[in-house]
């Protein structure tokens, strides 16, 4: 009975001192892969930006279209919006920024990619035209200062709608100054890495911006205008920016997939009478 | 009336007008199942050996069109004595089984279109004739000069007939084991044991109909095997006896996935396959792996078979956990006491006490601890990548659920009466959890070891032989169990997490919210608001005031229980098992959409004037803001003694009485989304199987030469006694992803069986 006793004292002690197994390689994923790729993450957050284009009810709103059968766009009834998405984007252009600015990739990164410098100045403007869009929708009950920082900070508060516009200008601004001579970044689908023309873009989007702020602030406003005018903005129709929709299902037009066994959308009465 | 088949040029009503009447519902639909079971049992036993050899085919036609199984299994056992020592002993089974056309639920399933989105007034039997003058047509067209494609809904019976979804599973599971016998009071055993399963799909959306045809396949398997090893003590020292087990194990489970669609149409009408894809097909194949291992020691001393006392000590590690902290040891301790020995000549034949704690690792699951980036479709040969949106965790470990247990289990006058109460509380602490993070953090969710949750509840279970005599029995066994489901804890600086359950635009989104201090699983959404209970109704709009982000109740069941009974008379048994659930809450999507879309029965009936609720409204309209006439709201005072519409009473928001009639369509309009008004109690008592025996006599088999036949008839699902909606039985809700049955949306119904059995030994 005691040698029962000892053994299984003995036993227990065996089984709880026991140490760590060395399972090797066994938790590594390898359905995807753990090293990030700048100009693939850049592709992806241009991408992401689409719904900001062909979002229906903007054309509800001033009337170019209608709803069919379910008329709460039309009607302007109460709409709700998610922005996990933008945040979620917002994400991943920090991760490029990151990238380009840790000693530990940067070199690597920049070698091939596109220059540092103009990766992270296309990150900073597209952080900024998505910042833009969003204040658009949600006016200041948007977290901005204290947003995508994870854990550091779970709970944001939300910043007025004219501080975050005031930190957007000089964000784009910075941005645009940023810009280098070297080459333009290989993930850019925008503009194939032609830095002249995101110059263009970041100072079109200033004067929006700046457009913004012409009741409310003035003289803020004034100034990022005549910065925008002086920075070369888009002047002619030939100029103008389009985000590039491919053929394939993956990337191809929203507008054509609405329309492929539905017709939820028809021209508005007041459009079709202009 | 100029109905669907009036449109179609090449059908035989076309230019015709019809009656417009109720076709009796979509009752004919669904047809009469069958299911037919075989099975067969070889046993030979001898001197140091034993085989058994099972074989199985069960055939099950549903009650849905075009939707049958089949299934194939064979398991073969036998344990043979290599010498007096060593046995050596195997399992072996193998299933093959196949699903044509299982049918589908939830939101845009042949579920939902018959009983959401329906017309009263089809013909289902001219539904079947889809394919006409060489078009595919359906009941639910465009307009009357666009007939064709449909407008929402193909022809059920496309769906059914056309695009069909085939899938296979072929499974083995066996073992091998090896027992020694050292002496009569230490065993060793090894066994090896593996599962492994294939699974294949394959979908179509056919040619010709609503949607873009699509081809879909794909292939899973998972192979698990299991070594283990152990030793074995039992022995007895006068009035103790020991036992003891001690061992290891080792685990390996890998699953494997391939999967592929077409994209944007196909190529070749009628042909349906992935190379025949207009755009390049997806293509995704997932592979995992884990690893885990334990070590145990289980020891039990017993004293005159009376007093028992049981002790356990293991350690788990897993692949899955941070590889500097990937164990978990657990413990437990239980003792039991049967008291009734002490006793002699009592009305208590049997009596035993027991209470225990009792540990269960629980681990992560694969590749959580480090982050990967999502690869997405090229764009035009450009890579794309994405980060998660998901915070990963290093340090993520195994966390531990805990089980505390009280009981007794009592007998009385020679076993006719027993009682088992048992009380017991369940913890979960620090388990590996995905917590929502609020998405301005940029990301949605974190995995961490926090939270706390409890389960706790009482299990009661009555049992009793009320009548016994030579001719006849009677057992009778009552159960039931309460669970109240804790929130203690989520995560540091976090004390709410909402799980969604319906998109915000219906209705403002229902979820199911865990609060710290408060219960599982409380339900939220929108709700009507009310003065002192009166209904609150805006008088410039004659709608309901509604409130956002309500309580409504929990959606668990306070208890839930069975009642269960066996009669037997001679060679004749009778059982009859019954089902209960007390409380909790679950949502009807369907309910919500019937009654929009005036399906359901409630859109019908008459008023308080006694008039047709469809019938038009005769009154004084209200006014809205603007001074202008709402034109589908009257003032109730001012109805005339013709007017159709709903009546609806309460309060407007300074407390006055006001009452109203409303259009019958607007006002059930208006309840869309009204979250309140479409969670019913779940509820429900239910005559689960109904089952009658007779075994022949002994004297009869005899004659022919058998050793027995015994012939059964039953019914399962046999009758829904009570429950809140009489067509809906809580229990059989449908799974959703969340794994948390609380919805009904376009689920099928319920569907009893009667069957034959005939049992013959030979």
């Amino acid at each position: 009975m005691k040698k029962i006793i000892l053994y299984t004292a003995l036993v227990s002690l065996l089984i709880s001192s026991c140490s760590e197994v060395d399972f090797g390689d066994t938790n590594v994923d390898p359905n995807a892969p753990s090293a990030p790729l700048a100009s693939a993450l850049l592709t992806n957050a241009l991408t992401r930006t689409e719904h900001i284009y062909s979002a229906t009810r903007p054309s509800m709103y001033v009337q170019y279209l209608a709803n069919e059968q379910y008329e709460d766009e039309s009607l302007y009834r109460t709409q709700r919006f998610d922005y996990t998405y933008d945040y979620v984007t917002l994400t991943t252009l920090n991760k490029i920024i990151n990238l380009n600015t840790d000693p530990e990739t940067a070199d690597l990164v920049g070698a091939n990619q596109g220059s540092n410098a103009n990766q992270i100045a296309v990150s900073r403007l597209i952080k900024a035209f998505i910042f833009h869009t969003m204040t658009d929708r949600w006016g200041g009950m948007l977290p901005y200062t204290t947003a995508n920082q994870g854990l550091e900070s779970k709970f944001n508060v939300f910043d007025s709608q004219l501080d975050i516009y005031t930190a957007l200008l000089k964000e784009t601004e910075d941005a645009i100054a940023q810009i280098d001579s070297g080459s333009g970044p290989t993930g850019d689908i925008f503009f194939d890495g032609n830095m002249d023309m995101w110059k263009t873009f970041g100072n079109t989007m200033m004067m929006n911006m700046a457009m913004r702020l012409s009741k409310k602030a003035p003289t803020l406003g004034q100034e990022y205008f005549n910065k925008a005018i002086n920075g070369g903005v888009i002047a002619s129709n030939n100029e103008n920016i389009y985000y590039p929709y491919l053929a394939s299902e993956d990337y191809d037009n929203p507008w054509e997939d609405r329309f492929t066994t539905r017709s939820d959308y028809l021209i508005s009465e007041p459009f079709a009478n202009a | 009336m100029r109905q669907w088949e009036s449109w179609i040029p090449s059908n035989s009503k076309f230019g015709q007008s019809t009656p417009w009447v109720s076709n009796g519902g979509i009752g004919d639909f669904f047809n009469t199942g069958l299911n037919t079971k075989h099975n067969v049992t070889f046993l030979k036993g001898g001197e140091g050996y034993n085989l058994k050899l099972n074989v199985l085919r069960n055939d099950l036609k549903l009650n849905i069109d075009n939707a049958n199984r089949a299934d194939n299994r064979i398991s073969f056992s036998g344990d043979m004595d290599i010498s007096p020592k060593l046995n050596i002993s195997t399992n072996v089974s193998f299933q093959d089984r196949s699903t044509l056309n299982n049918p589908s639920e939830g939101y845009n399933s042949v579920g939902s279109n018959v009983f959401q989105w329906w017309q009263a007034q089809l013909d289902i039997d001219a539904l079947k004739d889809y394919r006409q003058g060489g078009n595919i047509v359906s009941w639910n067209i465009k307009g009357p000069r666009d007939a064709t494609p449909p407008k929402y809904w193909d022809s059920p019976y496309f769906e059914t007939r056309e695009n069909l979804k085939h899938a296979s599973r072929k499974s083995i599971i066996g073992n091998i084991g090896l027992d020694y016998k050292f002496t009569d009071y230490l065993t060793a055993k090894l066994s090896l044991n593996k599962t492994y399963e294939i699974r294949n799909f394959d979908s179509r959306v056919a040619f010709e109909g609503l949607n873009t045809p699509e081809y879909r396949e794909s292939y899973w398997s998972r192979d698990r095997n299991l070594l283990l090893a152990q030793l074995a003590f039992n022995k007895e020292f006068g009035d103790f006896s020991v036992s003891a087990i001690g061992g290891t194990e080792l685990n390996q489970l890998t699953y494997q996935s391939l999967s592929s669609a077409t994209k944007n149409g196909l190529t070749i009408p009628g042909f349906y396959s992935i190379e025949t894809s207009t755009e390049r097909p997806d293509y995704n194949r997932y592979t995992s792996e884990q690893k885990s291992r334990a070590m145990y020691l289980t020891t039990t001393l017993g004293y005159k078979n009376m007093l028992f006392l049981d002790g356990s000590i293991r350690k788990d590690w897993s692949s899955t956990a941070n590889p500097d902290d990937n164990s978990v040891l657990t413990k437990g301790l239980t003792a039991s006491f049967v008291f009734s020995e002490l006793l002699e000549d009592s009305f208590l034949s049997y009596g035993k006490l027991r209470g225990g704690i009792a540990q269960g690792p629980q681990f992560p699951n694969t590749y959580q601890l480090s982050e990967t980036y999502g690869v997405q479709p090229s764009y035009g040969g450009k890579p794309v990548l994405s980060t998660s949106s998901a915070i990963f965790n290093q340090q993520l470990v195994g966390g531990v659920r805990e089980e505390i247990e009280f009981g007794t289990e009592l007998r009385f006058l020679q076993n006719r009466l027993g009682l088992d109460v048992t009380y017991f509380k369940k913890t979960d602490k620090n388990l590996p959890t995905a917590l929502e993070l609020d998405a301005t953090t940029g990301y949605a969710s974190v995995l961490v070891n926090s939270g706390e949750q409890t389960y706790e509840g009482f299990e009661v279970a009555i049992s009793g032989t009320p009548i016994r005599n030579d001719n006849f029995t009677w057992n009778t066994s009552i159960n039931f169990a309460t669970l109240e489901r804790k929130v203690i804890k989520l995560a540091e600086g976090l004390n709410q997490s909402d799980t969604p359950f319906l998109s915000s635009r219906w209705g403002g989104g229902l979820v199911l919210r865990n609060e710290e201090g408060k219960n599982f699983g409380e339900v939220y959404g929108r709700k009507i608001k009310e003065i002192d209970g009166q209904k609150v109704i805006d008088p410039q709009s004659g709608t309901y005031v509604t409130e956002d982000n309500q309580s409504l109740g929990n959606y668990l069941p306070d208890v839930t229980g069975g009642f269960i009974n066996s009669f037997k008379y001679k060679n004749l048994t009778l059982n009859v098992d019954m089902d209960y659930q007390i409380g909790g809450k679950y949502f009807s999507i369907t309910r919500m959409f019937i009654n929009s879309s005036g399906l359901g029965e409630a859109t019908v009936g008459d008023n308080k004037l006694g008039n047709p609720v469809r019938d038009p409204l005769n009154g004084t309209f209200i006014k809205n803001a603007d001074g202008d006439d709402v034109t589908d709201v009257i003032v109730a005072s001012s109805a005339n003694a013709n007017s159709g519409g709903q009546y609806i009473e309460g309060v407007d928001e300074s407390g006055n009485q006001v009452a109203y009639y409303v259009k019958n369509q607007s006002y059930w309009g208006n309840q869309f989304g009204n979250i309140s008004e479409f969670l019913y109690d779940a509820s429900y008592l239910s005559v689960r199987n109904i089952r009658l025996a007779y075994d022949f006599p002994k004297k009869i088999t005899d004659n022919i030469g058998i050793k027995g036949l015994q012939v059964s008839g039953y019914v399962n699902n046999a009758f829904l006694l009570f429950s809140d909606l009489p067509n809906v039985d809580p229990s059989q809700l449908e799974q959703t992803d969340t794994n948390i049955n609380f919805m009904e949306g376009g689920q099928l119904p319920g569907v009893r069986t009667y069957g034959l059995n005939i049992k013959m030994t030979l």
